[in-house]
């Protein structure tokens, strides 16, 4: 039976091979058109308003003026968020990671798109509802609970939001997804689980925690570069109703070389787990200031 | 990537974009190639990939971040070329005995054609996350820049993946019932 470093060894040198292709005849076939292909320029630099009529150029303003006074309204204090409103008929958008399996129509996530600061964002899962806001710009959500923070900087950070019921429990070798450990009914007890998984450093040991006065444990690992396996085979979670270990029932790759932040935070339907997975080791200081400040700002209804 | 290139091409010289072309286009096609699986089609892949970005260069706004982009329209073209011509007949190749083996181990005839059956099963957006990870070497922040998709989504489909082409793998190299039994 092969390993995964094997498969990917295999895989890697079948891809490098030499396979003779010759992309000249590609080349000068395009070069060939470049003449009768014309360049697109900006459409916006292409709409020139002279050769607008006035009727389309008297709509267009009135329609500029209801677009910036709608966002004026909403950017009032005290106003309801843009994107933030709860929506049961929003779309769906791709997830980062398979879908808990305790998402369900009602669930609300903030619309995929950017995160503004002091914003407040709603957030369903299942029975509990919740409010967030982040501090500071660079957070974008995906539509579908994971936040995405300082892409492509040395602060990329993702975070989600789950309830327990959708997370039974986690891999002991999350490596080799095998040794499924349940999580037991409290939040220290989760919190334990995962700072014993074998291999991983302990950056804080599970500590005491109060968020919009209800209780938990939060807890804090580095998982090494040198574990065994590959970026993409380090799975934390395995999904509900999977007594079979499968690639639809492992939940949450994590990085290799990453720090991992938990808040178990008990609610009256359960438990929320909020995870913050710090992609570099070089992240800068405010990093885990503003990643607790997110977690501050939960407010339960 | 020479950068001033990259805005001459941008602001219509051909001369620009034909030395742009010519330090991609051998790139662009074994991508494609490895991708699509057949050489005519990545060689029409290319070809499109190729009259995209010189159509919609001005659009650029960042000429810093020309490859990840460009790489962007390949693996479009690759998507437009996998629906356009759904031909994928399975590759035969003459098994020969004398086939030189790598320093590695891997690279018999049966390794390979094990490989190609298993790689043509997947999809191509599984495929192309294969190929831009463990062919072009790059990051997986930059595969999901290059797809538009989050880093996560990457992350799975190169895990289903590499676990799919492990189960082929180990499905082809299993002993048949009939050679087990002698």
């Amino acid at each position: 039976m092969s390993t995964n470093r094997d498969v990917t060894r295999i895989v890697r040198s079948w891809l490098g091979e030499d396979r003779h292709e010759d992309a000249d005849r590609v080349l000068n076939t395009v070069l060939d058109q470049l003449d009768t292909t014309p360049q697109r320029r900006s459409s916006w630099a292409a709409r020139r308003f002279p050769i607008m009529n006035n009727v389309l150029r008297v709509g267009l303003v009135a329609a500029a003026v209801v677009i910036i006074a709608v966002i004026a309204i909403n950017l009032l204090p005290g106003s309801p968020a843009p994107g933030g409103e709860p929506s049961v008929t929003q779309t769906p958008q791709p997830s980062a990671t398979p879908a808990p399996s305790d998402a369900t129509a009602h669930d609300v996530s903030p619309r995929a798109g950017t995160l503004e600061p002091g914003t407040r964002y709603d957030v369903t899962r299942g029975p509990l509802s919740f409010t967030f806001a982040v501090p500071t710009l660079g957070w974008q959500s995906d539509g579908r609970f994971w936040m995405q923070g300082h892409s492509g900087s040395p602060d990329h950070t993702e975070l989600s939001f789950a309830l327990s019921t959708g997370i039974p429990g986690i891999y002991t070798d999350p490596c080799a997804h095998e040794g499924q450990e349940l999580f037991d009914a409290t939040s220290a007890g989760d919190a334990e689980a995962m700072a014993s998984l074998a291999g991983v450093d302990v950056v804080s040991a599970p500590a005491d925690i109060t968020v919009d006065g209800r209780s938990g444990t939060s807890v804090a690992i580095h998982v090494p570069e040198d574990l065994g396996c590959g970026n993409t085979d380090y799975w934390l979670f395995h999904g509900a109703d999977c007594p079979k270990v499968t690639v639809e029932c492992t939940m949450y790759p994590s990085w290799l070389d990453s720090t991992l932040r938990y808040w178990f935070i008990d609610v009256d339907e359960g438990r929320l787990m909020v995870q913050a997975a710090q992609r570099y080791p070089d992240a800068s200081a405010d990093l885990e200031q503003e990643i607790q400040q997110i977690v501050d700002s939960i407010q339960f209804e | 990537m020479d950068t001033n290139l990259v805005i001459r091409a941008q602001g219509g010289d051909q001369e620009a974009f034909a030395d742009l072309a010519a330090m991609i286009a051998d790139r662009f096609l074994a991508t494609s190639h490895r991708i699509l699986s057949d050489i005519d089609l990545a060689e029409d892949a290319t070809q499109q990939a190729l009259l995209s970005i010189w159509q919609d260069l001005p659009q650029l706004r960042d000429p810093a971040r020309f490859e990840a982009w460009s790489y962007r329209l390949l693996v479009r073209a690759c998507y437009a070329e996998g629906r356009r011509t759904r031909r994928w007949a399975p590759n035969i190749r003459l098994l020969t005995v004398d086939e030189p083996m790598a320093a590695d181990g891997f690279s018999s005839v049966v390794d390979r054609d094990q490989l190609e059956r298993g790689f043509r099963r997947l999809s191509l957006k599984h495929r192309s996350v294969v190929v831009l990870h463990h062919y072009l070497d790059l990051p997986l922040d930059e595969v999901a820049d290059v797809l538009g998709v989050p880093v996560g989504t990457v992350s799975s489909r190169l895990h289903y993946a590499m676990r799919a082409m492990r189960t082929a793998l180990d499905a082809d190299a299993r002993p048949t019932s009939r050679e087990a039994a002698q």
